[in-house]
């Protein structure tokens, strides 16, 4: 063991001195950090001899160690110093190393702390870490890994001296939620080599490997009393896929023992002994995990983000010119499955052009298995219109597996302010057609509810279903054909009555004519006339029943002329009516006259009769 | 509008007891339960505002904005098949309604079958949208006021004594008798379209269609919720159906809503 320490410090010089390389300009300018560390076995067995070694890497400072009580020490301080020098680009550095190295022997059971030792220089005062070492009884019949004078004879190795476990963080775990799962060997005895590992192939989670450090030395643990060499082979970050109780398949390996070589000289042979690695095939330990399901009421745009996060969004400026680009960087940080998460949903303004997000993750802490870390979203926007912007509250939605509950994290809304661009790349040119596009249309959604409607009423019995609705036809009907029946009674009574005084009026008209002769007779030449009148009016009045008082020549003649009577009959009637007229109010009609004035109106109502029947 | 609605008052008056719903009334009335509903909706609590409104439309307030917000709700509320129902119901109130069938159509988009559909004939169609054109009610108006306004006209005729208006008046009065009976006729259809129809909804997620009306006979489709079918006759606890394409198959008589 302690030739692999040596080669170890030799190595990590080297290491140091190359990456110290790379720093020169600054190490330079600004002086080396001194670094003064401590190396030393945490677990032990009674009466076991060890080492500690103190290393600093500056010269010229007073070290001091601490009291090693409960110990023996056998001897101590060495020192020794080693320096190493390079040249890098024509530049010369080196560095030292001074190394305290003490004896110790382990006395009785128990856990130890041994303070720390200090290392002073220029007034500063630099302090290692403490030591905290368990000691552990003898591994008396137990074999041990006592370091290079007590290694074990290896050909006698038994089950229980090399085995595999798979190690997880944590045994109970939700879905999506991350873990760090080690592969680690535990050994007491000595192993030259690993190969041909079989990692199992962790069915039901979502695997990424860790970065492990090379597996160079192993550090003692003590396991039930017994002092184990233990070192990781691999390390994994699983994300549970599924829920169930999952397990994960035992590591298959082979090592390759160092074996002592049998006897073959029998007067050098204990000397000369030789060594030679026999492989040994090696099955590990499975393991159970529980993986419990997500609990139910996830919120909709929950996309499976396990652990706890911020959010914090940025725009680089808030105020620039139509065309200009504008970075938005939604910082997604925390402890999660951020490897997995998406990017939040964020609802553009339609006139800022929004190209997909640029996603990085930035997980510093990544190699020691934590899943703390960012995750960043650079989106390059773009405005094409000026205006007030309002990039919308981004809300980010994750499942906290230590209370068990959904949680939300929002970022407030982003303004930014979009200036009028200078030239006139803003406006849609009018006169390059081909450069008009169609209407775009950015979703499609029901129309919105009517706000206001009319009158709202109950909507009773249909009319038409209603008997009383048809019952009114029906009476509507019956009126009308009442009154149709009354006038066509009343019609009809009036028409006989019209008919009888048209057939009387000829008779009385001729009565009239009779009592006319008779008052010429006796020379009444007044009531002459006034019959002849009556007899004409009357005739005429019965025959188009006309009342003898709306009776006048005008009305006569146009009822005779609507009657198809001759011009000439009509002539001789109004003559005649003229000729009574005239002499009813001169009375100078002769007798004779009065004679051919009879005749006349006698022949006048024939004729009429003759026409009008 | 004035007019019509003291008329239609005087009328139902004289025909029926009407009994007004009394629930309406204690929550301030019909308009004032329609805003609530339009508030609620405004304010996208969409469950509340559907509430609202379904208690007004289970009074039995029925008119096109009523049912289309109610349709809008329950597009909101993810009922799709409900949602389709209220637009189909809004649209027999008004058939040029842009906005109900826009959403009509949205709302179909979301069924997951389409069929091509069998267009009925075209005289079928045309009778059956000028019948919607007007409320069965206004429709009987209309048919009893012609009515009335062809007798009196008649009755003018007779009493005139000029032989010219009668030959006018006389024809009219035949022409208004037969458009009484004509919208008379379209009366009785709109009501049996709106409140008789013999179209419905399924409402069930999926319902399987028999050749028979038992669960043995043998199954010819299934059905998705959303879709308008059309009942021929019921059986039962079946009923008969004829799909959008034409073809017909036995379905629970419960698995559907009528328009």
């Amino acid at each position: 063991m302690q030739h692999y320490s040596t080669y170890i410090a030799i190595r990590r010089l080297l290491r140091g001195v190359l990456l110290f390389a790379a720093f020169i300009p600054y190490a330079l300018a600004s002086g080396q950090e001194i670094s003064f560390t401590v190396n030393y076995p945490r677990v032990v067995a009674v009466g076991e001899t060890f080492q500690v070694v103190y290393t600093v890497n500056r010269s010229g400072g007073d070290f001091s160690a601490p009291s090693f009580d409960n110990f023996y020490r056998i001897s101590g301080p060495h020192i020794s110093y080693s320096q190493s020098t390079r040249i890098v680009d024509g530049r010369r550095s080196s560095e030292i190393s001074y190394s305290y190295t003490y004896r110790l022997q382990a006395m009785e059971e128990g856990k130890y702390t041994i303070a720390a030792a200090t290392f002073e220089r220029n007034d500063k005062v630099y302090r290692s870490e403490e030591l905290s070492i368990e000691v552990v009884p003898d591994q008396e019949g137990r074999t041990d890994i006592r370091g290079e004078e007590g290694r074990r004879d290896a050909t006698g190795a038994r089950d229980g001296d090399i085995f595999i476990r798979v190690e997880p963080q944590k045994s109970r775990v939700w879905v999506g939620e991350p873990f760090v799962v080690e592969v680690n060997i535990y050994s007491r005895i000595d192993i030259s080599g690993i190969s041909e590992i079989q990692y199992p192939s962790f069915t039901g989670f979502m695997r990424e490997d860790l970065e492990t450090p090379a597996l160079r030395s192993l550090e003692r643990v003590n396991i039930d009393g017994t002092i184990y060499g233990r070192g990781t082979l691999q390390r994994f970050m699983l994300y549970p896929q599924m829920s169930g109780e999952i397990e994960i398949e035992p590591v298959r390996l082979t090592v390759q023992v160092r074996e002592r070589a049998p006897v073959s000289d029998p007067f050098f042979g204990d000397i000369f002994r030789s060594f030679s690695s026999v492989p040994r095939a090696v099955k590990g330990e499975g393991v159970t995990i529980t993986v419990l399901p997500l609990p139910g009421g996830s919120p909709d745009r929950f996309r499976g983000s396990v652990g706890d996060f911020t959010i914090e969004a940025r725009a680089d400026r808030d105020t620039l010119s139509v065309n200009e680009a504008v970075t938005l960087r939604v910082r997604l940080s925390g402890r999660g499955n951020l490897r997995m998460a998406e990017a939040p949903d964020i609802a553009f303004p339609e006139t800022i052009e929004a190209y997909d997000p640029q996603v990085n993750i930035d997980r510093a802490e990544a190699a020691t298995g934590l899943t703390r870390g960012v995750k960043s979203f650079e989106y390059l926007l773009i405005p094409r219109q000026s205006g007030d912007f309002q990039i919308p509250a981004i809300n980010y939605h994750f499942f906290e597996p230590e209370s068990g509950t959904y949680r939300t994290v929002t970022q407030a809304p982003i303004n930014i302010h979009v200036r009028r661009g200078t030239g006139d790349e803003e406006r849609p040119s009018h006169s390059d057609f081909t450069r008009a596009e169609d209407m775009r249309y950015l979703g499609r959604d029901i129309r919105y509810i009517r706000t206001s409607t009319g009158s709202l009423s109950v909507q009773r019995d249909l009319l038409v279903s209603k008997r009383g609705f048809y019952s009114l036809y029906g009476v509507a009907a019956l009126a009308f054909i009442i009154v149709v029946v009354v006038r066509r009674e009343k019609i009809k009574r009036d028409s006989d009555r019209v008919r009888l005084i048209n057939r009387k009026a000829g008779g009385v008209a001729r009565s009239r004519l009779k009592s006319a002769f008779n008052a010429l007779q006796n020379d009444e030449t007044d009531r002459f006339y006034e019959e002849i009148l009556k007899a004409l009016w009357g005739y005429i009045g019965d025959k188009f029943n006309i009342p003898v008082s709306e009776l006048t020549g005008e009305k006569i003649n146009s009822v005779l002329v609507s009657a198809n009577v001759e011009v000439d009959l009509t002539d001789r009637l109004r003559r005649v009516v003229d000729r009574c007229e005239m002499a009813r109010y001169a009375s100078v009609e002769p007798v004779a006259e009065a004679k051919s004035l009879y005749s006349e109106t006698a022949e006048i109502i024939r004729d009429l009769e003759k026409r009008l029947n | 509008m004035k007019y019509r609605a003291i008329i239609t008052t005087v009328i139902t008056l004289i025909l029926s007891d009407a009994a007004v719903s009394s629930s309406v009334h204690e929550r301030g009335g019909p308009a004032e339960l329609f805003a609530t509903g339009v508030e609620n909706y405004r304010n996208e609590d969409y469950r509340e505002a559907l509430v609202n409104w379904m208690e007004l439309y289970d009074a039995g307030y029925d008119n096109h904005d009523l049912l289309y917000n109610i349709g809008n709700a329950w597009f909101q509320m993810d009922n799709i098949a409900m949602a389709i129902l209220f637009y189909e119901r809004a649209l027999l109130r008004r058939p040029f309604s842009d906005e109900a069938r826009e959403n009509l159509e949205i709302a179909g988009s979301h069924i997951r079958v389409r069929f091509t559909e069998v267009p009925p004939p075209f005289f079928r169609r045309w009778t059956d949208t000028s019948a919607l054109i007007l409320s069965s009610d206004n429709w009987a108006l209309i048919s009893l006021a012609l009515f009335l306004l062809a007798l009196t006209s008649a009755m003018v005729a007779l009493f005139l004594k000029k032989r010219g208006w009668r030959m006018v008046l006389f024809p009219a009065a035949l022409f208004m008798i037969a458009a009484s009976s004509i919208t008379l006729l379209l009366s009785r259809h709109n009501r049996n379209l709106v409140y008789n129809s013999r179209y419905a909804v399924v409402t069930e997620t999926l319902v399987t269609g028999r050749s028979s009306p038992s669960e043995t006979g043998r199954e010819l489709f299934i059905l998705h919720e959303g879709i308008k079918v059309k009942r021929e006759e019921t059986l039962g606890e079946w009923t008969e159906i004829i799909l959008p394409d034409g073809n017909r198959g036995w379905v629970p008589r419960d698995s559907m809503e009528s328009l």
